[in-house]
């Protein structure tokens, strides 16, 4: 068979007409097998891929690189100066003859030599970052190869890398350690302390002609305190041993520490100091002590915060009703009530000192008895501060009758606010008080601890150990002990506030803030879009205003993002905002409440922006379901709003999502509108938080996106912003996925619902 | 479903004058469509006559007059915009039996079925001439709520449509837009019309899965449970069993047969056996025109017309 075919065909091939008419170029039969398209769009695809890729790679390699510790290098300079501190990059640069004229004596002979005859060279340099920033005031310096010594370069051992609450990074050689423990004063020797400062402070008071009596009876008391106090310092040094490796020292009477030993014994000691001085067991002590004092700092914060911003708010509540009344009957209330208060809490104050001093002076009668000169004279001391006292409480009860004058010829609430308002006062002033000796307690306990760091320059600091955030031997520290480093740095910026004007610290209120503004836009954005892409698909009549309207939604999302804040700021802010203002926040005004940028106008500024997003999505879900299910709904005896909710809706719910789902990304790194709208540097008050009402649209927020606008360009520190910079974006990227890969997740769980099954 | 049926008003229906039957029985017609007023004798060139759009007289055989009908068509015309697309209908669709509906693709057919629910209401363009009764209600009164005629009608579409839910809703779903909710309520019609169906067996104990999953006959066989859930007075198919296997095709069509004396059942069909095998009436319809209509027996074994038996014998079409 093919023996007979072949001639036949082979003669076919090779008719000259028949190859003519189906054989084109060479060219065109290239391009109709189509090899040109598929490099073509294969190459636009590797083209998007590389430039993706490339961008995602840059941010993750530079974002998650910020937080490795890196060890610290020592530079002895020709010109005698150090630099020590951690490398921050190395970089190219150009070294001519012109700059060399600037440098000095032996660093330019070295610049010299380097260059040999040539103009210029290429050379490296390094960024270093000192820190130390009160002393030096910079946080980073550049080190030229020619300017280090021979053999200059150094990784000193124990140099520490000391991250501080304020002014920066601090790079430092421990040199010791201090626990200072203050002694307690048992009831007689502090008895005898009061009695003795009591007449000091009073020592005008003393009745004329007692003087000596006086005096007399105080030298006998001063030598019985003495001996007491003697005999309590004996113990608590006892009490407070030395052990290995440490240092004792002692203060007394607010005196220069000195040294203790056997030999020289001091007489009386106020404060025993545990001192570790070589480097290792200091920063062991310091490994110890560290975090129970961050603990108290924290416990503080969290008291300076909740506490004392609760008692805040309840004072301005107070304040606003009465401003209420102010503005009503057009009187001036708030500042006298304020110095009418203030005067009787001076007062009740003064009045509670007096009575500590009768209870005192009770004491003292037991101990002396009742003809003692001291007695006597205390007696007649207390009466005339009693006096005083009295006075004070007269001053005050003028002051408020005048007030209640005032008042009275005021209608009744008048008088309830009043009552209210100094009812609050009273409080705050008890409840302040209180938290605040707390405050001053856990502060004292923290002072008790001291790090001494030695700088490159020989400076001995003490820094405060509540105001290290973290601190670590940089070239000593072992691979485990760096990622742990980098974890906890982390875990601080994730879920602290900032620091140092952002460029230290956690992004945790950007993090809040763009969440929350992201629900709120999305629950904004959703429910209207989908409405009025259902009136759009459903219910119009299809014609010339339908097109339009549809076009000028598709323009919409054209328009350039910062008109929409200029949009949000003219209608959300002073229109809406400010006539919200007038109608119930008049109290504050002239201090806006809702008539300025703010988490919900920022929200609803955002949705108006992804509003075409969800329409458009919202359309095309609702035309893709089809047809023949509608039908079938209808043919049962559906009404049209029947067969939308229960087949059309449920149909489309995924296209839905998707169109949420992109509106949702669009709106958490959408930056320029938020700048108007409400998006501030720093908010450390968050939007949504444990206060009554618990929600505050109001208030101004962060933002991840204005983050790291902020810190790329408006940051002082820039150096210093400019890693963070990395980091906030691949945080940002990270959180974006995030939202989108659940939201598809929850969108694909939906889809399974309506897979159709093939027969 | 008493008080549905009582809720559309019984209107004096629009008639000619003449009842439905005479106009059955062979009268003249009274309205033309378009084309010439003269009749065209029957004969081999009836089809041609069609085509030029002339008047052609419809074939009726008498026993079907003699039947009670559930639905009446009078002079029935419509258009899609300019064109027209049914020409002149005048039947009766018996109570009770299984009527089809035989002709050429695009002839009518389904356009014809979907007016008797209105679904032709959904198309913007569509125009429409003439009358339509349900059990003597008019249809296309002004004053009928479509909503309320539809809850009469049961239809299964070509293509099986199920919802996007689960097997027990689908079947309910008539129900449930009436705000049924009484569980026990549902569950009894969800098994009578799943087993009316014949798909109880199959699909009993997975009632709460999704009925997408479930084949293209059983998907069928689901939209015909769904179709008969609420007792409708007429069961509409439009070509049920197109895209089903044999089996699953054996199925329905026993079904319609054990069922066809509740329901009066409007089939829509291409395939002559299948006519043949499970209707009593069949009408023969040609460019928008009924041609023939008669028992099923007659119209295979002895139509009147010549176009009619070069139809069903598979000569053209
Ligand atoms: N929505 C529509 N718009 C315009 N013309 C239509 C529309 N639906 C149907 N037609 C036309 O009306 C005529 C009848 O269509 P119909 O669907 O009733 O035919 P059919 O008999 O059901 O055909 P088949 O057997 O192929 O289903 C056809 O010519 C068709 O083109
Ligand atoms: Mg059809």
């Amino acid at each position: 068979m093919t023996a007979l075919v072949s001639p036949l065909t082979e003669k076919e091939h090779k008719t000259p007409a028949r190859k003519h008419r189906r054989r084109g170029s060479p060219a065109a039969n290239i391009i109709a097998r189509g090899e040109p398209m598929v490099w073509l769009t294969g190459g636009a695809l590797a083209l998007c891929m590389i430039m993706i890729i490339g961008l995602l790679t840059l941010v993750f390699i530079q974002g998650s690189a910020t937080f490795w510790p890196t060890p610290i290098i020592r530079a002895h300079l020709l010109d005698d100066s150090i630099r020590q501190g951690e490398v921050v990059r190395r970089e190219e640069f150009e070294l001519t003859r012109d700059m060399t004229k600037n440098l000095s004596g032996e660093t330019q002979r070295a610049a010299l030599a380097q260059m040999e005859d040539r103009e210029s060279i290429a050379a490296e340099r390094m960024l270093v970052r000192v820190g130390n920033f009160e002393l030096t005031n910079t946080h980073y310096e550049y080190v030229y190869p020619f300017e280090i010594r021979p053999d200059g370069l150094t990784h000193p051992e124990w140099a520490m890398t000391v991250e501080r609450m304020e002014w920066g990074r601090f790079f430092g050689t421990p040199t010791r350690f201090v626990v200072k423990h203050v002694r307690d004063l048992p009831q007689a020797e502090q008895e005898l302390k009061d009695l003795l400062e009591f007449f000091e402070t009073n020592a005008y008071r003393i009745p004329t002609g007692q003087e000596e009596a006086v005096q007399a009876a105080l030298t006998k008391i001063g030598d019985d305190y003495q001996k007491i106090r003697q005999k309590n310092s004996a113990l608590f040094l006892t009490q407070h041993p030395s052990a290995e490796g440490m240092q004792i020292v002692i203060v007394n009477d607010g005196g220069e520490p000195k040294e203790y030993s056997t030999e020289t014994p001091a007489d009386a000691i106020d404060e025993i100091w545990h001192v570790w001085s070589d480097p290792a067991s200091a920063y062991a002590a310091y490994e110890v002590y560290h975090q129970p004092v961050r603990n108290r700092r924290a416990e503080i914060t969290s008291l300076e915060k909740h506490q004392l911003g609760e008692i805040n708010s309840r004072i301005e509540e107070g304040r606003l009703a009465l401003r209420q009344i102010e503005m009503a009957h057009r009187v001036n209330l708030i500042a006298p009530s304020d110095e009418a208060e203030y005067a009787r809490l001076q007062w009740s104050d003064e009045n509670e000192r007096l009575a500590n001093m009768q209870a005192a002076l009770s004491q003292w009668t037991g101990h002396l008895g009742v003809t003692s000169p001291l007695v006597i004279a205390a007696r007649q001391i207390l009466t005339e501060l009693r006096a005083v006292a009295d006075d004070q409480y007269t001053a005050w009860e003028s002051q408020q009758n005048q007030l209640r004058e005032q008042v009275n010829a005021l209608p009744p609430d008048a008088a309830f606010a009043l009552d209210s308002m100094q009812e609050i006062l009273e409080g705050a002033h008890y409840e302040t008080q209180s938290v605040m000796t707390k405050i001053d307690e856990l502060k004292q306990e923290n002072a008790r601890y001291e790090f001494h760091l030695l700088t490159a320059q020989k400076e001995e600091i003490a820094l405060p150990l509540a105001e290290i955030v973290r601190a670590f031997p940089a070239n000593k520290v072992g691979y485990f002990d760096r990622v742990r480093i980098y974890l906890s740095r982390w875990h601080e910026f994730l879920v602290d506030n900032p620091r140092e004007s952002n460029s230290e610290g956690g992004v945790f209120p950007a993090i809040w803030g763009t969440m929350v503004m992201t629900v709120l836009m999305s629950l904004a954005v959703v429910p209207f879009g989908v409405l009025a892409a259902l009136y759009l698909r459903e219910y119009a009549k299809k014609g010339l205003v339908l097109s339009a309207i549809r076009i000028s939604i598709n323009n919409l999302a054209g328009v350039p993002s910062i008109v929409f804040g200029v949009f949000g700021l003219g209608f959300f802010c002073y229109i809406i905002g400010a006539s919200l203002d007038e109608l119930f926040f008049s109290a504050k005004l002239p201090n806006p409440t809702f008539g300025k940028g703010g988490l919900i106008w920022a929200s609803f500024t955002l949705a108006l922006l992804t509003l075409p997003v969800v329409i458009v999505a919202t359309e095309e879900a609702l035309s893709a379901v089809p047809n023949s299910m509608r039908e079938g709904s209808y043919a049962c005896g559906a009404s049209k709003w029947q067969t939308i909710r229960r087949i059309v809706l449920p149909r489309a719910l995924p296209g839905i999502m998707t169109g949420a789902i992109l509106a949702m990304a669009r709106g958490a790194g959408e930056v320029a509108p938020l700048m108007l709208v409400g998006a501030v540097k720093l908010a450390p008050e968050l939007p949504v938080d444990q206060l009554y009402p618990f929600f505050h649209g109001e208030r101004s927020f962060m933002h991840l996106g204005f983050h790291i606008y902020d810190l790329g360009f408006q940051s002082q520190n820039s150096e210093a912003a400019k890693p963070m910079v990395f980091t906030t974006t691949l945080l940002l990227i990270v959180m974006i996925t995030l939202l989108n890969v659940s939201a598809i997740w929850l969108r694909g769980r939906l889809r399974n619902r309506f897979r159709v099954s093939q027969f | 479903m008493p008080e549905l049926s009582s809720a559309i008003k019984k209107e004096p229906t629009v008639s000619s004058g003449k009842g439905l039957k005479e106009t059955l029985a062979g009268a003249v017609p009274v309205g033309t469509g378009n084309a010439g007023t003269a009749a065209a004798k029957p004969g081999p060139n009836r089809l041609d006559a069609i085509a030029k759009g002339q008047y052609v007289e419809p074939e009726v055989h008498k026993t079907v007059a003699g039947e009670n009908f559930v639905l009446e068509v009078e002079q029935f015309n419509l258009w899609y915009g300019e064109r027209q697309a049914l020409f002149d209908i005048n039947i009766g669709v018996p109570a009770g039996k299984v009527t089809a509906m035989i002709g050429p693709s695009g002839c009518g057919k389904s356009t014809l079925l979907r007016c008797v629910n209105r679904m032709n209401d959904l198309i913007d363009i569509v125009r429409i001439q003439g009358t339509m009764r349900l059990n003597g209600d008019s249809i296309y009164d002004r004053r009928v709520d479509v909503i309320e005629l539809r809850k009469r009608m049961g239809m299964v579409f070509q293509k099986p449509n199920p919802f996007p839910m689960s097997i027990f809703e689908n079947v309910v779903y008539p129900l449930r837009i009436d705000g049924e909710r009484n569980k026990a309520v549902l569950e009894e019609v969800c098994e009578r019309s799943l087993r009316g169906a014949a798909l109880w067996e199959e699909v009993k104990d997975r009632l709460h899965q999704n009925a997408l999953g479930l084949s293209g006959g059983q998907q069928q066989r689901l939209c015909i449970a769904r179709a008969i859930a609420a007792e409708p007075e007429v069961l509409l198919l439009d070509e049920p069993c197109s895209a089903l296997d044999p089996i699953a095709t054996g199925k329905v069509e026993d079904l319609i047969q054990e069922i066809k004396g509740e329901y009066s059942i409007l089939i829509v069909t291409h395939n002559m056996q299948q006519a043949s095998r499970i209707s009593d009436y069949t009408m023969f319809m040609y460019l928008g025109r009924m041609i023939e209509y008669g028992p099923t027996a007659e119209i295979f074994t002895r139509p009147h017309l010549s176009e009619t038996n070069a139809y069903v014998t598979g000569r053209f079409g």
